[in-house]
């Protein structure tokens, strides 16, 4: 973090949960979004800054074949979404990251792209990674067609009809996306190049405007098929269906690894949404506005629980238990009316949920608490970002004894596993000859643990405690030259005596670690919502419910993501 | 494969920790092995070709012997590894045994010395001050490495001339006087990236070694997605 000086509530820190509480992976797996979520994050600048968006360019057939794109239009620079439309053969139709064909293909643009850059684009993007995009170009994405949902509303506009809403409702969204590349990758733009540009600077900008352009292509798309085939019949969806549709996503492991890779990053986003309950709790008083407002959150939430389907057992009974929760805070405040007349209204509320509620509707309480607070906690997003080569470089003047104790301090909780149970080590994660993707393979039946990825953090602390012991040197420089198996596991203990929320305070190599519980805590901080694990190794959610679209932006109310619902 | 670009930086880093990963190196060593060759590539240099270099030849290098203004070869009729020099560098600067104000460090001969460009750049930025490398290859070389600059100074004909030698023994020091140095005005911008397709090619063997070939059972499992609804 490096907005302490501009902290307008110092006092807060006395409220923040420690990271023994807060980095536990089931909590984590149990995360909700909140205002600080990357997209609520864009969706307020865009407004803000009245960001004007159009659609330059509409070339699709009556296949729906063809090309469009999206733009964002700001006072100092542009974005466009440049959307590929192809004719999918419905046995090509994958989620897989080994597919090699998709519904729609996508590149973000920096700028406004003139024919050359349209027609080099439609050259490389449909072919993904198989393909190159140049630093011009921010994401790479494609996404495939909700078949059952997408042919549905197409037949019902085209008769004039508006689509069946239970329906709408069961899925959620006309497409999903399959992969959202950013950063550098396939010859796109290396974010430290953009991260200077005040609306790329929170993590995840340009993916977050690419997926919510998509959601707009999505609708355009329907109703463009419908026009096409129901002539002058034909109508437009009904503003509030569209509403409710989002953009999915199915999520694997490819993302586990990334939270374990980016330890200043991931405390960043942790500390922002900690020191925001944190300073809500801290607030002496609880206002009638901040109350009104807690007040329709909390509705909003019900309502969104209400609609909130899954069939993975975990998640159903996840489900019952925020339900049961959410009902527990709105009769807690109905039979206790004064608690929001008590000195710290808010830190009081939150004391009785850490009392009465699962961890699940805690989790969904902190959203809640943070949601009537925009001016005191929006500032945070600015402090979400991070400079992870600043982290980058060993400390090796430090004494091993100051090494040591921030194993003691900060690792801890990495000595209570005992690595030779074949439990405790059951797995071990790997990148796929295949795809070049991570995956995980069973240590005792499986070939290639030799070529093991470092995401063993608690056995990687417990060795270097065990060699520190036993170092006859002064200092992390010598122990490092003598110890070079080491190194990593140095460079993270002196990352997180300065970054408490660095690590994830778990086991990943266990029987029982559960892979979603990584992927729903990092889709979280994007703003999804509506997670549906399809197994304990991916996940199934959508970005953007409820969401205003660029036609509606102006003026529009930025609900919290994921809680609109058919009324 | 449509080429429209070289590798992104990021790329050349993904791709550089993996291959060092791949030649047998501890992970905290390819993680330092990827952002020097990243940091290369950044700056305009070949540094996919001098990380493959470095990594074919690593094994057959000596382990290193820090003292107080020696760094040496634990076998003496071997060349020392630039990777595992550059790291000690950084690790030990303003350390009685490594570069400070107060002392210079003599470096026996290490192999494919430019490597070592990235991290002495770190150096410098850690002791806020300008560093001196100076080298003997027909008369003696210097080279000002600037605190905080970046790689721009490796584009002067010292730096060129040092990323062409396959090794040296180097000393390394904080000038006594900033202006005896003067490092000279280079392109502040990179030229294009021009990497030696042998060095890619080499990386991505290299990197190839850290892949599994997945099992029947992974792949009965997954890893995410379906095949649509």
């Amino acid at each position: 973090m490096t907005c302490d000086t501009l902290n307008p509530m110092p006092g807060a820190a006395a409220f923040r949960r420690p990271a023994d509480q807060v980095m536990q992976l089931p909590r984590l797996g149990v995360s909700h979004p909140t205002r600080l979520s990357f997209l609520r994050q864009m969706l307020r600048r865009l407004q803000s800054e009245a960001w004007v968006f159009d659609r330059p360019v509409w070339q699709i057939d009556a296949r729906g074949v063809g090309r469009a794109t999206y733009r964002a239009v700001g006072r100092e620079r542009s974005y466009t979404l440049v959307a590929f439309a192809h004719d999918l053969p419905a046995d090509q139709r994958s989620d897989r990251v080994i597919a090699t064909a998709w519904d729609a293909t996508f590149a973000l643009y920096d700028g406004t792209p003139t024919q050359d850059d349209l027609d080099r684009l439609a050259a490389n993007v449909p072919l993904q990674e198989a393909g190159r995009i140049s630093p011009r170009e921010l994401t790479l994405s494609r996404a495939n067609r909700s078949v059952r949902l997408f042919d549905h509303v197409i037949d019902k506009l085209a008769l004039g009809q508006q689509p069946d809403a239970a329906l709408l409702e069961q899925t959620g969204y006309l497409m999903r996306t399959t992969a959202v590349y950013g950063s550098g990758k396939f010859g796109a733009a290396d974010r430290c190049t953009v991260a200077t540009r005040p609306e790329l600077a929170a993590p995840f900008q340009a993916e977050m405007l690419t997926v919510w352009f998509i959601r707009a292509f999505s609708v355009d798309l329907v109703e463009h098929l419908a026009q096409m085939r129901g002539g002058g019949v034909a109508v437009r969806l009904n503003p509030e269906l569209r509403r409710g549709l989002g953009v999915g996503n199915s999520t694997g492991l490819g993302m586990a690894p990334f939270l374990i890779r980016h330890p200043i990053l991931l405390n960043n986003w942790i500390m922002a949404r900690e020191e925001a309950l944190a300073r809500v709790r801290a607030l002496p008083i609880a206002c009638n506005d901040s109350q009104t407002a807690f007040a329709q959150a909390l509705s909003e939430a019900r309502g969104n629980a209400a609609h909130w389907q899954s069939g993975h057992p975990l998640q159903v009974t996840r489900l019952a238990g925020l339900r049961a929760d959410l009902s527990a805070i709105a009769d807690h405040l109905a039979q206790e009316p004064d608690v929001l007349s008590a000195p710290h209204p808010w830190d009081r509320l939150w004391r009785w949920g850490q009392e009465h509620l699962q961890t699940e509707g805690q989790e969904a309480l902190l959203a809640l608490l943070l949601e009537p607070q925009g001016a005191l906690v929006d500032g945070l997003g600015d402090c979400m970002q991070a400079d992870e080569d600043a982290g980058f470089a060993v400390q090796g003047a430090m004494s091993l004894a100051d090494l040591h104790a921030i194993l003691v301090k900060h690792y801890g909780w990495a000595q209570a596993f005992d690595f030779t149970d074949p439990a405790v080590s059951a797995r071990f994660w790997y990148v796929s000859e295949e795809k070049h993707e991570p995956r995980l393979g069973q240590r005792q039946t499986e070939e290639g643990a030799a070529r093991e990825e470092p995401l063993d953090i608690a056995r990687q602390a417990q060795a270097l405690a065990a060699d520190l012991c036993g170092a006859c040197v002064e200092t992390v420089a010598e122990f490092a030259l003598l110890y070079p198996q080491h190194r990593m596991m140095i460079r993270r203990a002196q990352i997180s005596a300065r970054h408490p929320y660095a690590e994830i305070q778990a086991n990943l190599l266990a029987e029982d670690m559960l892979p979603i519980d990584l992927l729903r805590s990092k889709l979280a901080f994007f703003g999804a919502s509506r997670f549906d694990p399809r197994s304990d190794r991916w996940v199934r959610i959508s970005l953007f419910q409820g969401a205003p679209f660029p036609d509606e932006m102006v003026g529009a109310a930025l609900n919290p993501s994921g809680q609109h619902h058919y009324g | 494969m449509a080429d429209v670009g070289g590798l992104s930086v990021p790329e050349m880093r993904a791709l550089a920790g993996k291959a060092a990963r791949g030649a047998g190196l501890e992970w905290g060593l390819a993680e330092e092995a990827g952002w020097a060759a990243a940091l290369l590539h950044a700056g305009g240099q070949d540094g996919a070709g001098l990380l493959a270099r470095v990594l074919v030849g690593w094994r057959g290098c000596a382990s290193l012997q820090v003292a107080a203004g020696q760094w040496r070869a634990h076998a003496p009729n071997l060349l020392l590894c630039a990777l595992h020099v550059g790291v000690a560098l950084v690790d030990f600067c303003g350390m009685d045994q490594g570069v400070s104000t107060a002392r210079a460090v003599q470096i026996r001969p290490v192999a494919w010395p430019g490597f070592l460009l990235p991290h002495l750049a770190q150096t410098a930025t850690r002791l806020s001050t300008d560093i001196e490398l100076s080298w003997r290859n027909a008369g003696t070389k210097r080279l000002v490495v600037p605190a905080g600059g970046g790689l721009s100074f490796a584009q002067s004909p010292a730096g060129a001339e040092l990323i062409g030698l396959s090794e040296a023994e180097i000393i390394v020091r904080v000038p006594p006087q900033r202006a005896e140095f003067e490092a000279g005005v280079w392109p502040r911008s990179p030229p294009a990236c021009a990497y030696a397709p042998t060095g890619l090619e080499i990386l991505r063997r290299f990197a190839d070694e850290t892949l599994v070939p997945a099992s029947d059972a992974s792949r009965r499992m997954g890893a995410g997605g379906a095949d649509g609804d």
